[in-house]
């Protein structure tokens, strides 16, 4: 049998009992009550299980002196009192066995006083006190009102409804959703500025206060409108209205969150958004259970790379990149198939702690967020497909959930934009129309040879022997930046260079013609990032730099590659500092290496990795480090093995940016080798070669110890600071894809282990640069 | 001490002129030789016996002579700059008592790197404040009867007080969250919240200050607002 009881309606309502009173907190509303020793027994005693006010009468009976029948009224109306406050909650509990009946006139009963509350309501602006509750943005649900308060009421408070409205503010618009009834509302102009005031709890006076610091309200009767406006929002369950209390202090002047002035006051309308994706139905009441729609990545060109729990994510054609966190990252993997809501739920919530209603909503705000950002699609499917194949192995123990995260970057736009943004897409030539040209540059080659002459260069880089065949022009600047790694020429070469340019035509005047066409039409001839369409394949990448008017070919399996280059005009610094990239990318990248965008010096026994966008304080970290005795291996580009972690350096160029630079390397002054650099006049950085000045201090390789991502930091001081795997993808993959037209997931894929095997610092650099050299060797020691 | 080491290679880190007042409350795990090796590293090495936060905090502002005074519990980092940034706070707004700056949460991972997970907020937390020694005056030491909630019951009273705070939109803690934090897994009333409120309820009935014409500042302004995502 059970009986009506009450129950302490815990974890809404803290409590600690004192000498004299216990106070208790109702943490919703932040009002907070002192309870005498009576009123105090009667709650502890009807705790957290739950008791009759029989049961708790015959309790207080025993203990104080007064008649039961006294005792057990005030206990039903003190009970009374409680519920209204909302301190305890109504609960059937089961009925016990009748208490025994005190023995009339026990010595110890003490006097009874009747039960007394008193209730403090002064810290109400105070709803947060207890962190140990999960704190929404909108802040607690409060107290129901005695009285219906409506738009109509004469004056009111408004807040935001509960945790069941989440909002997002964006760069045009505001999106709030009502997770209880799934329907979502577009919010701009006025209607916008309205309800994100709701988050101050804003009087009916203030917000019209609000609104007329920025609209001017002709003869239009304002009021109205916010109130119809309001009544609207409450409707739809996204604001609550409560009276205002009578001793409510004069109206604030509440800023307006997108600020303005004179503008001409409109309309305030709530839209519920037609929803061109059907995210979910719109329809109240359906709402969560529908969405039978699929979502999936919809850029073609997404290059992601995931280390330590992160994922970065390179979109190359719209110039922008992305990092995400966890929870993210696992969304974007399931949203490679094609996907629903619902499924994407399911997958989530077997790997972390979240209330499945949560994550619902979370996940809608999320992928609304990436329609709104053209990451992905929807599709309207027929049929259910299969659920995704998850990626990762469901854990023992459900992770703690942090919202979705994404950041979007868009500081390497320049770099990563394709260069030919209107290029036209084709299909890969027919098999063996790249083998042609390949065979018919090799013979033009061998023509320019017999004609003009032709030198062999040998170089040891990445562990195999490469070699540079240059006919013509005796001009060797493009191997001075290799000259460290020269080798014997006699061994056989895994990898052979052609160097030549058609500046001299040779008997017949073919390639010449097909380099004056495509320099005059290299838009239409090439793909978005310089891919020649006619005869560029996966195997035989063909690539056309239209700046310098170079063309890169390599032929993987035959171990041949060319360097043709239109004219005799000099190159531009960037090539001289670091030639034939796109060869040596794709022919280490065939074999396991990578190609990276970072500097690296270190001594024999390790060294380290400086990686980070172009300005970030590469080169000058690594000129710092070389001057100061340490071996150098690249301050631009290397390569580096993700399996054992050992770096190979390609190049011995270091660059500087003007003539401040050279204040604090005074020994390169007069070594630039560049005619367009900033020594001779020109515009360009100055390209050095550190063998020329140091030949003791370039090495062609080392293990690597750490990741190193510099960044200027306007501190005096120079310092290092751990940092996650995240970081220092964000620092590898965007800078390293953005420059290579062949990169692909296999880069990123690379990078990836590279990250997640090393440590990672932040190197803050200081005003003072000396610091640099001492942190790094002290690193490696 | 690796945590120990870290806090106070963060402090040292802030190139500013400094009293360091460490104190030890009765720790057991060998905190006490690692103050004793670090030779006068710090200004004052005091050992209490598991007083408690607020006898420790105590100790350290009477232990110490400077106008301006900060406090930073032994696992918690402040940033570079954290000092100047809260000290150039309070010397430019004479009237404010307190400069606070945003805390963000970190843990570590396994490699020991560091990983944030809320935004910048501001709420109570001591350790993001810089206080002028005079506050204390006006409102008295740490109630040293709270084991918890003693920085609550703290901002509180200056909050009576009209204690004048000066706000900086910059990180000044990184407040670290592990599973040894002790406000972590008690319940609402073992966390000591309750027993500010009944302090308050005491300052009221003593008629301290009347609530209903003091103080002058919106009090979850003053307070500031818990971070959104919790750990």
């Amino acid at each position: 049998m059970v009986n009506q009881g009450f129950r302490t309606d815990e974890p809404d309502v803290i409590y600690q009992m004192f000498d004299e009173e216990v106070v208790v907190v109702d943490v919703r509303t932040g009002t907070y009550h002192s309870l005498n020793g009576v009123a105090g027994d009667i709650f502890l005693a009807l705790g957290s299980e739950g008791a009759t006010a029989q049961q708790v009468a015959s309790r207080l009976t025993s203990k104080y002196d007064a008649p039961p029948d006294t005792i057990h009224s005030d206990v039903l109306a003190f009970c009374d009192r409680l519920a209204a406050e909302s301190l305890i909650v109504p609960v059937e509990v089961p009925s016990a066995a009748a208490p025994e009946a005190p023995a009339a006139g026990e010595p110890q009963r003490i006097p009874y006083l009747a039960p007394a509350l008193q209730t403090f309501s002064d810290l109400q602006q105070l709803l947060l006190l207890d962190p140990v509750h999960d704190v929404s943005a909108a802040g607690w649900p409060n107290l129901p009102s005695e009285e219906p308060v409506t738009a109509a009421t004469e004056a009111f408070l408004c807040r935001i409804a509960g945790a069941h409205v989440i909002f997002e503010k964006f760069e045009d618009e505001t999106v709030a959703m009502n997770v209880a009834s799934g329907a979502y509302y577009t919010l701009y102009g006025p209607a916008e500025d309205v309800f994100l005031l709701m988050q101050e709890n804003p009087t009916l006076e203030e917000i019209q206060k609000a609104l007329g610091s920025k609209y001017v309200f002709d003869s239009v009767d304002g009021e109205a409108l916010v109130r119809d406006y309001v009544g609207n929002l409450a409707t739809a369950g996204l604001v609550q209205l409560e009276p205002l209390p009578p001793d409510a202090s004069p109206a604030r002047d509440l800023a307006l969150q997108r600020p303005g002035s004179g503008l001409p006051f409109s309309t305030l309308s709530l839209q519920v958004f037609d929803d061109p994706q059907k995210l979910v139905s719109g329809t109240a009441g359906e709402g969560l259970q529908a969405g039978k729609r699929h979502y999936r990545i919809g850029t073609a060109d997404l290059l992601y790379a995931a280390a330590g729990g992160e994922m970065v994510a390179v979109d190359r054609d719209m110039g922008v990149y992305y990092r995400l966190n966890q929870a993210a990252a696992d969304v974007f993997g399931l949203l490679r198939k094609e996907t629903t809501l619902e499924q994407l739920t399911r997958a989530l919530i077997q790997k972390y702690e979240i209330a499945e209603r949560d994550l619902t909503a979370a996940a809608m705000m999320f992928i609304w967020h990436l329609l709104r950002m053209k990451l992905v699609t929807a599709v309207a499917a027929e049929q259910e497909q299969p659920a995704p194949a998850l990626d990762w192995s469901t854990p023992d123990k459900r992770l703690p959930f942090t919202r979705f995260d994404i950041s979007v970057h868009k500081d390497l736009a320049e770099l990563m934009r394709p260069m030919n943004a209107s290029a036209q897409t084709s299909p890969e030539p027919p098999v063996g129309r790249s083998a042609q040209f390949r065979s018919m540059l090799h013979r033009y080659f061998d023509e320019a040879a017999a004609l003009q002459g032709a030198t062999d260069s040998c170089f040891d880089i990445g562990g195999t022997k490469v070699r540079v065949r240059r006919a013509g022009s005796n001009d060797s600047e493009l191997e001075t930046a290799c000259a460290h790694l020269a080798a014997s020429p006699s061994t056989p070469a895994a990898l052979t260079i052609h160097v030549w340019d058609c500046a001299v035509p040779s008997t017949d005047y073919f390639l010449t013609l097909v380099l004056e066409k495509l320099h005059a039409n290299w838009s239409v001839a090439c793909g978005a990032r310089g891919e020649l369409l006619d005869f560029h394949s996966e195997s035989i990448p063909v690539i056309y730099h239209p700046g310098p008017d170079i063309l890169s070919v390599l032929d993987v399996e035959q171990g041949q590659a060319y360097f043709l280059k239109r004219d005799a005009s000099p190159l531009p610094y960037w090539e001289i500092g670091s030639p034939f990239r796109y060869i040596l990318h794709s022919w280490f990248g065939a074999r396991g290496l990578q190609f990276v965008h970072g500097g690296a010096v270190g001594t024999p026994q390790g060294g380290v990795l400086l990686a980070g966008k172009g300005g970030s304080g590469k080169s000058t970290t690594s000129m710092l480090c070389v001057k100061a005795g340490l071996l150098y291996a690249g301050d631009d580009y290397c390569l580096v093995n993700p399996e054992t972690g050992f770096l190979f350096s390609l190049y011995n160029t270091g660059k500087l940016k003007g003539a401040e630079d050279l204040e604090r390397l005074p020994e390169l002054a007069g070594h630039s080798h560049n005619r367009d650099g900033f020594e001779h006049g020109g515009i360009g950085k100055g390209i050095y070669f550190v063998s020329d000045i140091w030949p003791d201090r370039v090495i062609s390789g080392f293990p690597l110890r750490a990741l190193l991502i510099p960044q200027v930091s306007g501190e005096r001081d120079s310092r290092m600071e751990r940092c996650s795997p995240g970081e220092a993808l964000l620092a590898l993959v965007p800078s390293t894809v953005a420059q290579l037209p062949a990169a692909n997931q296999s880069d990123c894929e690379r990078l990836a282990q590279l990250a997640e095997k090393l440590p990672a610092y932040v190197l803050h650099l200081g005003a003072d640069l000396e610091q640099i050299p001492a942190l790094v060797r002290g690193l490696l020691d | 001490m690796p945590l120990l080491e870290e806090t106070l290679a963060s402090i040292r880190a802030q190139n500013y002129p400094l009293e360091i007042a460490v104190i030890n409350d009765g720790s057991s795990d060998g905190t006490g030789e690692y103050l004793r090796s670090l030779n006068g590293a710090c200004s004052h090495v005091l050992e209490l016996e598991g007083r408690g936060p607020s006898a420790a905090r105590n100790a350290g502002i009477r232990a110490t002579r400077s106008e301006y005074v900060a406090f930073l519990d032994a696992d918690d980092l402040w940033p570079p700059g954290t000092l100047y940034t809260l000290a150039k706070a309070l010397s430019e707004n004479p009237a404010a008592g307190i400069a606070q700056g945003l805390i963000r949460n970190f843990r570590t991972d396994a490699r020991g790197a560091k990983q944030f997970f809320t935004p910048p907020y501001r709420f109570i937390n001591l350790g993001a404040c810089l206080w002028r020694r005079s506050v204390f005056d006006t409102v008295g030491l740490f109630d040293e009867e709270m084991a918890l909630c003693e920085d609550l019951d703290m901002i509180l009273r200056c909050w009576e007080k009209d204690v004048r705070k000066a706000e900086v939109n910059v990180v000044t803690l990184h407040y670290r969250r592990h599973p040894g934090n002790i406000t972590r897994g008690l319940s609402g009333a073992g966390f000591g919240t309750v027993k500010a409120y009944k302090r308050r309820i005491e300052r009221i009935r003593r008629g301290e200050y009347d609530p209903s014409t003091r103080p002058q500042t919106d009090g979850s302004a003053y307070i500031g607002v818990p971070p959104p995502s919790q750990d």
